[in-house]
């Protein structure tokens, strides 16, 4: 690995600032990596080369001329295939959109380019950030850069992939049962999904309206920060501004029940989250159980509000372009048509108890410490564990309630030595406090200093794909 | 409105599935993925009969938009 791509995005975006670095040396340095390692990975379903250097030759004329106009002038920016970038394909990882090009950015994505950030390319995804992983779509699926048989989450699978990678230094990602903090578990990452439109939709492809969000995922707390500010809707920052505060008098509410009761975590999950729970202790957090409401009620609403809607974006080409989708986007959308509109109503008023209960729970304690994946990444090709783990999660009630909410790493599978990972749950519009919280717990941590084996993925052979 | 009012439930599992295929407008779909609409009805009378339960009449449904900044609002019709 070569060092341009092992630099976080804090310490890129210093040195071309200082103008110690060319964003055309980094981005060329990335390219180059990009070239050797994406074919293991399978993380860009579009590259562009040109547009991307020549965009890093017109920052750097600028930075030598004027200065950076933001952090992120000449930091490129992974781009997960469901926002419009202008001028390029929005597939959403699917058949039916190959030809979508887009004529305007996503509002975040204008956000980035009027900072001066660059885009080399769009991320694979999960089909419209709902089916995957799937080989029966136009694109393969992005791998674990841990161990390439393995998942690597989803539905920002490429975003996470591509970070954990080293081929980028961040990506955007969306959020809508966990599509965020899932790959960024699995990758050994940090991935915010913020408090509900706190970061604009607008341009990104609906999976399910009331439930989406937007947010990064990066190799460090500070650098999630440092994207945040410059994504989020004004008013609301700084959110580096608490990173070094440390975790002394934080309270902390562990909703223990929701692996130890609801869904039984693996029990090196189990394990990794009371080592957890200790270390915040020991760095002078006061940590307490809380209690909210079951798993499964977070579950069955967030299924039937974000099924429902899903089946409302995708009602027409369900009846008439049915076979273009892959199978398990096709098998997921279709159950709502099935439920009524007296279901829907039902589900957003229960909707309305349990993000009471969170907000409650968020009087008494400044962040909540709850389970993300209960399991370990399984193997990318074994259907019946990846339906078995599917669910065993507990994402789904932070996107029900809107409540920020962070993946971090906090171990290793005990069996297959991939990442395990923890959820911080902040007050809304509390984001800065969610990432002092976070950053303590980091620096308290070896975790963000382990990597993948990145040479292990030079080796220039293609993905292998199970036998169908 | 008071507390303590009945709870209307939907309760499609009586309805025959070419109804239902019908008033979902699949019909074209069924002949390719009849057996995958069928799993999709099961699947959606799962899932409704783990989380319908009385619910205090007086509870509304979420509104979640009325929660977010008006700088976002703004970003959203910019």
């Amino acid at each position: 690995v070569t060092e341009l791509p092992d630099l976080t995005l804090w310490d890129a975006a210093e040195a071309i600032a200082a103008k110690r670095l060319s964003p055309l040396e980094y981005i060329d340095g990335l390219l180059a990596w990009i070239e050797a390692v994406d074919p293991s990975v399978d993380a860009f379903i579009a590259l562009r080369i040109d547009e991307v250097r020549m965009a890093a030759r017109a920052a750097a004329d600028e930075i030598a001329r004027e200065g950076v106009r933001s952090p992120l002038h000449g930091i490129p920016i992974g781009i997960k295939d469901i926002f419009d970038v202008e001028g390029m394909a929005t597939t959403c990882h699917s058949r039916l959109r190959l030809d979508h090009v887009a004529t305007v950015d996503a509002a975040v994505v204008k956000r980035l380019r009027r900072d001066g950030a660059l885009f080399p390319g769009k991320l694979a995804t999960h089909e419209f950030a709902l089916g995957g992983p799937s080989f029966d779509l136009p694109f393969p699926p992005a791998r674990n850069p841990w161990n390439r048989d393995h998942h690597p989450g989803g539905s920002s699978s490429g975003s996470a992939a591509a970070v954990a990678a080293r081929m980028l230094p961040a990506a955007l990602g969306s959020d809508t049962g966990g599509s965020i903090r899932h790959p960024a578990a699995h990758c050994g990452l940090v991935g915010l999904k913020p408090t509900y439109e706190l970061v604009s939709r607008e341009g990104v492809f609906p999976l399910a309206y009331s439930l989406d969000h937007v947010g990064p995922i990066t190799r460090t707390v500070r650098d999630n920060a440092l994207v945040l500010d410059r994504i989020a809707a004004h008013g609301h920052g700084p959110y580096t501004s608490q990173l070094d505060s440390g975790l002394k008098g934080l309270r902390v509410g562990f909703v223990r029940h929701f692996h130890q009761e609801d869904t039984i975590a693996a029990p090196d999950v189990a394990s990794a989250l009371d080592e957890a729970a200790a270390v915040f202790v020991r760095e002078g957090a006061a940590v307490s159980d809380v209690r909210l409401p079951r798993l499964a009620e977070f579950e069955e609403v967030t299924r039937v509000i974000m099924i429902s809607e899903a089946a409302a974006v995708h009602e027409k080409w369900l009846q008439e372009r049915a076979n273009e989708y892959g199978q398990l986007t096709r098998r997921r959308m279709l159950s709502g048509f099935f439920f009524s509109a007296i279901d829907y109503v039902q589900a957003q008023r229960r909707r309305t108890e349990l993000t009471g209960a969170v907000s409650e729970a968020l009087r008494n304690f400044d962040v909540l410490l709850a389970a993300n994946a209960m399991d370990a990444p399984c193997r990318i090709d074994d259907e019946a564990t990846l339906d078995y783990t599917y669910v065993r999660q507990a994402r789904m009630p932070f996107n029900i309630s809107g409540h920020p909410a962070i993946s971090l790493m906090c171990g290793l599978g005990e069996e297959c030595g991939l990442p395990l990972s923890l959820q911080l749950v902040g007050r809304k519009f509390g984001e800065a406090e969610l990432y002092r919280a976070a950053a303590g717990f980091e620096q308290a941590t070896p975790w963000k200093d382990l990597r993948p084996d990145l040479e292990s993925l030079v080796s220039g052979s293609p993905s292998p794909r199970p036998a169908r | 409105m008071a507390e303590g009012g009945p709870e209307m439930t939907s309760d499609w599992n009586a309805v025959d599935i070419d109804t239902l295929v019908r008033w979902a407008g699949l019909e074209q779909t069924a002949r390719s993925f009849g057996a995958e609409i069928g799993d999709a009805v099961k699947n959606a009378a799962r899932i409704r009969g783990g989380f319908l339960r009385p619910l205090n009449p007086a509870v509304e449904p979420a509104e979640l938009l009325s929660a977010a900044p008006a700088a976002a609002a703004a970003e959203h019709s910019s």
